[in-house]
Formats: structure tokens, C-alpha cells, sequence
């Protein structure tokens, strides 16, 4: 019980970080010490008053976490003020910047890939032929992320450090095939394209957003982040490819701009994810949201 | 100065029990959410959600306020700050106390009238 003791408080704490900032500064202390108290006692009385307890704080914190905010809605200062300190205000942010991005790389990817003049060969080609085909695909993600990694880093104001965006643009597309590649050449069967494995898309996922996260992360100082965004991005970008689109209505539409489009979706949703995590993240810590 | 509006406007049963839980003297957070219960006879149970953001409330209204640190700490060792009527809200209580009496004495008079 002191496990579910100590686990359910760490979770409280975690949960009213959605009040805003100028309530938690003042309450959140006592929120916590109050809400230990109260499951301590619960837990003497059995574990159905302690869920019951935890169940009535769960059931109750949505409604209070939505007063909270209404409250600080005075006056239209109060209102910009308020926006720009919420997790949404960044999501909003991050996600527009990562869809732009996506939708620009999208559509340059299948013109710089368009160069390669044996692309379309089949599976009965020779190794030799099918290696200098995945090194032209790969020569020519890697130019595309590069553009990326530039637009990223002009879009998010860190066109200061813009090598460290190149550098892991790079890596964010190369470094899996590389790796997809190696572990189909250990198993001796390596005569398809990349981009199509499970082992390829896990590590895609995780770079993806580890990349996204180093990118989007308002506080680069904090380096505690990193899982928190390779965890994010992981699941962010399967959740985003599940987005239906409309393709019976995009069906005489231009494919380079079609894809752009779906990247452009699949950006918005990872970008928007990252920059709530991010968001909430610096909420826990009592971390000034730059606007 | 009490606005008209404030004195008149019934107070919600929680208000009404954390005004109740403060009257005899100053209490933290966790002892008011306790001292309702009992006093609504488990009846009204505040989580600490609802009882923060009350008295968020009623420290922007003034009708309490933050009167220091309970001397007995909490089991971590973090002290527990205080709560107490202000005149306001001490006044507002009592005013809402007449208006409930005023109300009870209506129904009374009125289950009289239909018994007899």
C-alpha cells in the first residue's frame, strides 16, 4: 500500500500541473500535502476508500483545472497573458511550425528523388544495383532533411546553432536505414529497399522524436527531456499516420502534394504532442513558456 | 463594505461549510476538508480539487485570508498554512445564516398552517 501510496501522489502532483501557473505557485504545496494526508487515512481505512478517494480527486480536478483558468480571464491582458503560459498556446506553435516544415520537405523529397534515374527497379536486380539505389535514396534524405533541418531551425528562431539542425537532420533520416540495412545484411537478406521493416520504423519513431524534441525543446539547457521526447515522438508519429485522409477526394490530385499534405497532418499532430509535453513539462517545473 | 449582491446571493453548501469550518478559529487546508465532512455528517465530502479552488475564491473575494503556518507540521515536515475568517466573510456568514433561519421559519410556519 505504500507503494500505491507514494505512486498515486507523485501522479496527483503530476495531474495539477494543468492549473495555471499562478494557482499552483500559490496552492500546489498544500494541494499535495492535503491529498497525502487524505489517502494516507484512506489507506487504513482499505483499499476500496483509498480508490475511492483517488477515483472523487480524478473524477473532480477536470472541472476545478477549468474554473482555475476561466478565473484568470479578466481583461484582455490577462487573457494574452494566460494564453501564452498555456500548454496549448505552444502546441499550437510547435505543431503549425513542424506541418509547414513537413509539407515543404514532402514536397521536395519526390523532386529530388524524381533525379535518380533507375528508381523504379525491381527485386531481381543485381546487389550491386540494389546498393547504389539505396545509396542514391539515401544521398538524396539526406539533402532533403538538410533543407528540413534549415527551415526547422529558421522556424523555431535557432538559426544560431542551425549545424546542430543539420547534423541531426542527417542523422534523424540516415541513421535508420543504416541500421535497417546492417541487421538485413547480418541475416543475409537485404535485396528490398528500406523504409519497410519494423525495425526500420522503430527507430524511425524514436529518432523522429528525439530529433523533433531536441528541436522544439524551449529550454535546450534541460537534457532530462530527452526520453520524454523520444517517448513522444515514438508514439506521435505511429498515432499521427492513423489520421484518415480524404484520398478518394485528393484521388486526381498531385502526389507530391497529396503526401505534402498527409506529412503536413502527421507534423501538426507530432509537433502539437511534443509542445504540450514540453509545455506540461515546464508547468511541473515552474518554467517560464518563452512566447 | 458588503455589495447588496454578495449579501443577498445564497451561498453554495460548500462555501456555506467552509465559512461554518472557520468560525471558530483558523484551520489548514486539510483540517477544513476534515471539520466538513464531520460537520455535514459525511455527507459533503470535499476533495482537495474542490476545496483549493474554494478557497482560492474566498481569498479573492477577502472573505478569508492567510493568517501564517499551523505549528504542527505535516508528516513530511512541510509546514501547513492557515485559514481564517476575515470581517467580511464573517459578516457574510451570518447574513447567510439569518437568510437560512428566515427561510426555515417560512417552511415552518407554513407546515403548521397545513397540519392544522
Amino acid at each position: 500500500m505504500k507503494k500505491a501510496l507514494a505512486f498515486a501522489t507523485r501522479f496527483y502532483g503530476s495531474l495539477i500541473s494543468f492549473y495555471p501557473r499562478e494557482f499552483l505557485s500559490e496552492f500546489r504545496d498544500e494541494m499535495v500535502s492535503a491529498f497525502a494526508a487524505m489517502l494516507r487515512e484512506a489507506a487504513g481505512q482499505g483499499a476500496f476508500t483509498f480508490t475511492r478517494v483517488c477515483l472523487r480527486e480524478l473524477w473532480d480536478i477536470p472541472g476545478s483545472v477549468l474554473w482555475a483558468h476561466l478565473n484568470g480571464l479578466k481583461g484582455v491582458n490577462n487573457m494574452q497573458k494566460w494564453l501564452h503560459s498555456q500548454p496549448v498556446h505552444l502546441s499550437v506553435r510547435c505543431g503549425a511550425g513542424f506541418g509547414i516544415s513537413f509539407l515543404i520537405f514532402n514536397v521536395l523529397l519526390p523532386i529530388l528523388e524524381q533525379s535518380f534515374p533507375l528508381r523504379n527497379v525491381g527485386v531481381n536486380t543485381s546487389e550491386a544495383l540494389l546498393f547504389y539505389t539505396f545509396a542514391w535514396i539515401s544521398a538524396v534524405d539526406v539533402v532533403a532533411c538538410l533543407i528540413l533541418g534549415i527551415i526547422i531551425a529558421t522556424a523555431f528562431g535557432e538559426i544560431r546553432h542551425p549545424q546542430r539542425f543539420l547534423v541531426l537532420a542527417a542523422i534523424w533520416f540516415i541513421f535508420p536505414n543504416i541500421v535497417d540495412l546492417f541487421i538485413r545484411w547480418l541475416s543475409g537478406e537485404w535485396y528490398q529497399l528500406p523504409a519497410s521493416t519494423p525495425i526500420y520504423n522503430i527507430v524511425f519513431f524514436a529518432l523522429t522524436g528525439a530529433y523533433l524534441g531536441v528541436a522544439i525543446n524551449p529550454w535546450p539547457k534541460d537534457r532530462r527531456k530527452a526520453l520524454q521526447f523520444i517517448i513522444a515522438g515514438a508514439i506521435g508519429l505511429p498515432l499521427a499516420r492513423k489520421v484518415p485522409l480524404p484520398w478518394v477526394v485528393m484521388a486526381g490530385w498531385n502526389p507530391a502534394l497529396k503526401y505534402g499534405l498527409y506529412w503536413a497532418i502527421v507534423g501538426l499532430v507530432i509537433g502539437a504532442l511534443l509542445g504540450m509535453l514540453s509545455a506540461w513539462s515546464a508547468s511541473r517545473q515552474n518554467l517560464e513558456v518563452p512566447a | 463594505m458588503i455589495d447588496s449582491s454578495q449579501a443577498i446571493a445564497p451561498l453554495t453548501e460548500t462555501t456555506l461549510y467552509i465559512l461554518l469550518s472557520l468560525v471558530p478559529g483558523p484551520k489548514h487546508g486539510y483540517a477544513i476538508a476534515k471539520d466538513v465532512q464531520g460537520l455535514s455528517n459525511n455527507r459533503v465530502v470535499l476533495s482537495t480539487s474542490t476545496l483549493y479552488t474554494a478557497l482560492k475564491r474566498l481569498l479573492d473575494d477577502g472573505w478569508i485570508e492567510r493568517v501564517g503556518e499551523d505549528p504542527e507540521p505535516d508528516e513530511t515536515g512541510r509546514p501547513r498554512k492557515t485559514y481564517q475568517l476575515t470581517a467580511l466573510g464573517r459578516r457574510i456568514f451570518h447574513l447567510e445564516v439569518a437568510r437560512l433561519q428566515a427561510l426555515v421559519a417560512t417552511v415552518q410556519l407554513r407546515a403548521v398552517g397545513e397540519q392544522i
